[in-house]
């Protein structure tokens, strides 16, 4: 489990996310929602370790620590928003630095079966021996998700992984998670946009504004048009569709 | 799917790229012969081969190779060598293709020391054979220091660093300039030709040190080949795969330093060589570093030992700065790569 306690986050002068408190467990996909600036990324690179804090993060019980930042928390696979690269690396190569700390001079069979196993868990099989420079933005996340996962990380971060995504992709990067995540009993945070999505995947929401925590708790719950037409300064209409779900959109759209 | 069934790209590159590092290999020992073999009375290879062998040389023959031109051929390889390593890793860490302790003013800030050290002359304690490569090796530290300070002082993000080098390198050259100016004329004479590039300052001891600083520097960059791999794809990328981007930018940056001092303080400035030579083990090897590095350190030595080569095939019995002839090679090459380029890829 992942308990964060009054996280207090400044770039420079410029305080970012003020007090945030949450848990997050295991086998659970916890959604981090919010407007753009709200501290989305902020909150998500501090969990990973990458930015220095003020407050208390407990991993499994263990202290992580937050003052100095710029190191990933050797438990974490996180997955950044940008997957803007002009690498030549193949596919192939790419998805193995996700055992980076384990490589030596050769490359072991183990390690590289691992990343087959990936890359067909994924689909990704067929762009095994592109390049990385060749491949759309949508294909690029996907084998960055690749490259995480590899990681067998306990605590899953993962900043917006369908948004350069079409529909097909986002259902699939969107299973996988939710698979993975119970498969493994991984503690996944993820940054959506997409309301709906959240409202599919997600076990439990996180609704940030202003660098501060509106709401927490199970997605049914956060995810209404109560509490979040005034965060995103929309009016939000809720439908039910013939099957039972329960559908999230703007008003007039 | 069946996940037996795909291609294992990784493992399938990787023998055509130590063969590729075999052949660069193969072509250096040739054109160090060849080195060695060219000069105002140029040598058999069979007698060049005998000689290096010690089996049966003439006693002029032996000298000639083992006196003079060997420890020249060989600084030709081991600075180029020690170039194309810097230029790979200054390339590497900071993001930019136009990285290199040249273009960066880690070299120029080497010149500059060497340069005062030619003008204060008579002043120092110290004979200049020995205060022009300490001061070298000093100023190339400190503008690599420089370097890391500025970039530090502006969020340790790539661009802040070249921005830094770029503004040392006018610095450099500004107060070398001003030196020049100030120097009498014998010492100006000797600070162009200090600056042109010589490898004619070569001798054993030399040579010793700096085999001692790439024996030093490039199993400590080949035990971060893996994280200089990752670093490729983006700070924020190798980050997210538990690299200290912070930590290894700064590590490198030292090596830096040590490898540009050692190859500018007893040779002096040479360009191109160090911008060219990670470019073309970059294309022939691709971007895995823990090829790459072997590779540019020896598309390195390759380039400065033509280049030497070069040199004494255009003019024999003449000493032509070896900075002057990879310049006239490095510029015509270096167009030929950016017109090559695909969109982007700069």
């Amino acid at each position: 489990m992942l308990q964060a306690q009054q996280l207090n986050v400044s770039l420079g002068r410029q305080a970012i996310l003020h007090d945030v408190s949450f848990e997050a467990r295991p086998g659970e996909v916890t959604a981090l929602l919010g407007p753009n600036g709200s501290g989305k990324t902020t909150l998500l690179k501090t969990l990973a370790g990458l930015l220095p804090a003020r407050g208390q993060l407990q991993w499994q019980g263990q202290a992580l620590p937050l003052q100095r930042g710029g190191q990933l928390h050797a438990a974490c696979g996180y997955l950044p928003q940008d997957c803007s690269t002009r690498s030549r690396l193949s596919v192939t190569e790419a998805v193995l630095l996700g055992q980076l700390g384990a490589l030596g001079w050769r490359v072991s069979a183990e390690q590289r079966a691992a990343v087959q196993q990936q890359l067909a868990a994924l689909g990704l099989g067929a762009l095994a021996e592109r390049r990385l420079c060749e491949l759309s933005g949508g294909q690029r996340q996907m084998v960055f998700l690749a490259q995480v996962l590899l990681r067998q990380p306990g605590l899953l971060l993962l900043d917006e992984p369908i948004s350069a995504l079409d529909l097909q992709h986002q259902v699939q990067v969107m299973r996988s998670v939710r698979e993975q995540t119970q498969a493994r009993q991984l503690t996944c945070v993820v940054v959506l946009h997409d309301l709906n999505a959240a409202l599919a995947y997600a076990d439990r929401v996180l609704l940030l504004q202003h660098g501060r925590l509106l709401a927490a708790g199970p997605a049914r719950d956060i995810l209404t048009p109560t509490l979040l037409a005034p965060v995103f300064g929309v009016a939000i209409h809720q439908a039910h569709t013939a099957s039972g779900h329960s559908v999230l959109c703007p008003h007039g759209g | 799917m069946s996940t037996l069934s795909l291609p294992l790209p990784a493992a399938r590159r990787l023998a055509p790229a130590l063969a590729m590092l075999l052949l660069m290999a193969g072509m250096l020992l040739l054109s160090l012969l060849l080195d060695v073999a060219s000069g105002p009375s140029m040598l058999p290879l069979r007698e060049v081969v005998a000689a290096l062998s010690g089996s049966g040389a003439e006693r002029g023959s032996d000298v000639i190779v083992w006196q003079i031109r060997l420890p020249v051929a060989l600084m030709a390889l081991l600075v180029g060598a020690a170039l194309g390593l810097s230029g790979l890793v200054m390339q590497t860490v900071l993001h930019n293709p136009l990285a290199s302790s040249y273009t960066l003013g880690v070299s120029a800030g080497a010149g500059f020391g060497a340069a005062l050290v030619i003008v204060l002359g008579s002043a120092l304690p110290l004979p200049e054979t020995v205060a022009i490569p300490l001061a070298a090796f000093l100023f190339a530290g400190i503008a690599c220091s420089a370097v890391l300070g500025i970039g530090r002082a502006k969020g340790g993000q790539a661009d802040s660093y070249v921005l830094g080098g770029i503004a040392l390198l006018f610095l450099f050259q500004a107060l070398l300039s001003l030196l020049q100016y100030l120097a009498s004329p014998e010492a100006l004479q000797a600070i162009v030709f200090w600056l042109f590039g010589s490898l004619y300052k070569a001798s054993w001891p030399k040579l010793g040190l700096v085999a001692a600083v790439l024996a030093l520097c490039l199993p400590l960059l080949l035990r971060d080949a893996w994280r200089f791999t990752a670093l490729g794809l983006s700070d924020e990328r190798a980050q997210s795969l538990g690299v200290n981007v912070t930590a290894l930018r700064w590590r490198a940056l030292a090596i830096v330093s040590l490898l540009t001092g050692a190859a500018v303080a007893f040779v002096g400035t040479i360009g191109f060589v160090g911008l060219i030579a990670p470019h073309i083990a970059r294309f022939l090897l691709g971007e895995d570093q823990r090829l790459l590095l072997p590779g540019a350190a020896l598309c390195g030595a390759l380039l400065l030992s033509l280049s030497s080569l070069l040199g004494k095939w255009l003019s024999p019995g003449a000493l032509i700065p070896i900075g002057i002839v990879t310049a006239a090679v490095g510029v015509p090459f270096f167009l030929l790569l950016v017109m090559r380029s695909k969109p982007g890829a700069w």
